[in-house]
């Protein structure tokens, strides 16, 4: 019987931390991802979740700390440590990264078919019929009208611009996909039907994900691990339906008998 | 199949109390010092007043609540995982490889149809998606889910037809354990009766189960041995 533990994280995240001048946003937090994996980090508004993503995507240098990704050529690699020609590569080719407002991941100007086309672009492909034919391919799997394909995305609604930045992010075959609260500011029948589709994609794409949400509903369907974060902090960390059902921390108890029930 | 009879869990001197640290610090202990030991080809039923327990055991086998003391050990492929103790890879390797569950209410997910719910299981064991399907339909079919409810969110379905859906994603997959925490809790008589079939169908193939079951005609079908929390915490 094959039994899925694998011996090298994909991402190793050692007493990260950041400061805002005396601020404290987030700190000692140190992590394992293992390909496949799929991390929730919860905890409400001003937790230091968001600047944690931000650091680990490498889009903010932390205070201290380190983050080891392990490349596809040269193995594990701290991130901060690369060249800034090295890191661009790293975040067109291997990762993704989906934002809260998917006006922040779009590029309005240019129609659905390049702001998907363009990340493989980016990659390398050249050849105009291919990268059509991908990008028309991307939508479907979206569920986007192909017929869209060359209208801009200030045309779509929500809902349907935040599965164009998924698209996007996709069509390069990442190895690991950053989301922060992706389903944010979406009506609750589009959050279930983008919920619906990035819980499919992570599963046949075999994608590791680390995902920031308030949403405890969302963290359970996505997220196979949680970290709970408060004031900058990781107070309790496990297995998803473990830390949401046998809550130990007072944060986390707290934050699992807020819910309101519908 | 080996015929011979193997343990494939073992509890030993496990405890369990939850803290409430949100009115108080008040601590409520539930059981301690319990020993279990579930072998193949066993049905073993929790018994026992409610209260006592008997889902909170069953849940700490699962991984899904924590015990303060004591390990878990199950069977996983050729070694043994401690519940207890296991990373949170490890415990999701051992729930899609070894270790079945039907809770007592289906947390449907929206928008996925009842078909590729019960079908799942096997799909993420690598099973071809139209193989899994014709499976989970045959399921379904026995258990009397209407074909037409099949393409179907069971968001709406009715309680005993949510139930059954959940019963089927248990079974989908010949799990070398089972838990089934009042699986028969809100069906007639009929569908009850398919159950009790089902549940001597996977013992009688070597599954190891435990289960909760309030219908004393179904404990009474299906068990091969009772286990009370309380007298076993007295005779600890």
């Amino acid at each position: 019987m094959s039994i899925d533990i694998n011996a090298t994280p994909l991402l190793s995240v050692q007493n990260l931390g950041k400061d805002y001048g005396n601020l404290v946003a987030c700190t000692d937090v140190s992590f394992d991802l293992w390909p496949g994996e799929v991390l929730g980090i919860v905890g409400e508004s001003g937790s230091g979740k968001t600047t944690l993503l931000n650091c680990l995507s490498a889009q903010l240098a932390p205070s201290r700390g380190a983050v080891v990704y392990d490349t596809r050529i040269d193995g594990p690699r701290e991130i901060f440590e690369m060249t800034e020609s090295e890191r661009r590569l790293l975040m067109r080719t291997d990762w993704g990264l989906v934002r809260q407002n998917p006006r922040d991941g779009l590029r309005l100007g240019v129609s659905a078919g390049a702001n998907v086309g363009e990340r493989l672009m980016a990659v390398g492909a050249r050849h105009y019929g291919d990268i059509r034919a991908e990008a028309a391919n991307w939508l479907q799997k979206v569920e986007i009208d192909v017929g869209r394909i060359d209208n801009v995305p200030s045309t779509f609604s929500g809902g349907m611009q935040q599965r164009l930045q998924i698209a996007r992010n996709l069509v390069t075959e990442p190895r690991l996909v950053f989301m922060d609260e992706p389903t944010g500011g979406l009506d609750v029948s589009v959050q279930a039907r983008l919920l619906d589709l990035l819980r499919g994609l992570v599963t046949r794409l075999g994608l590791s994900a680390i995902v920031v949400t308030h949403d405890l509903a969302v963290a359970r369907l996505l997220a196979h691990r949680l970290m709970v974060m408060r004031q900058g902090r990781v107070v309790e960390q496990g297995l998803t339906d473990q830390v949401l059902d046998d809550p130990q921390h007072p944060y986390t108890q707290l934050l699992v008998s807020s819910i309101l029930q519908p | 199949m080996n015929a011979a009879i193997i343990p494939m869990i073992k509890a030993e001197g496990i405890a369990k109390t939850f803290v409430l640290h949100n009115q108080g610090g008040q601590r409520i202990p539930v059981f301690s010092g319990l020993d279990l030991t579930v072998n193949t080809g066993e049905c073993v039923v929790l018994h026992g007043p409610s209260g006592t327990g008997k889902s909170t055991l069953m849940r700490a086998l699962y991984g899904n609540y924590l015990v303060g003391g004591g390990a878990i050990l199950v069977r996983h492929g050729d070694g043994w995982v401690n519940m207890s103790r296991a990373r949170p890879q490890e415990i999701l390797s051992v729930r899609k490889h070894t270790m079945g569950y039907v809770s007592q209410f289906l947390r449907a997910i929206p928008r996925v149809p009842a078909l590729d719910i019960v079908a799942e299981p096997l799909v993420a064991l690598g099973e071809d998606e139209t193989r899994a399907r014709i499976r989970a339909g045959e399921l379904l079919s026995r258990l009397r889910v209407p074909e037409s409810l099949w393409t179907l969110a069971p968001a709406t379905f009715s309680g005993g037809e949510q139930q059954r859906v959940n019963i089927a994603r248990g079974f989908v997959v010949d799990f070398p354990i089972l838990l089934l925490d009042e699986p028969t809790a809100s069906l007639d008589a009929k569908n009850r009766e398919t159950v009790t079939d089902m549940i001597s169908e996977a013992t009688a193939r070597g599954a190891a189960i435990v289960g909760i079951f309030h219908d004393e005609d179904v404990r009474n079908q299906v068990v091969t041995r009772l286990y009370d929390i309380k007298a076993q915490e007295q005779a600890a």
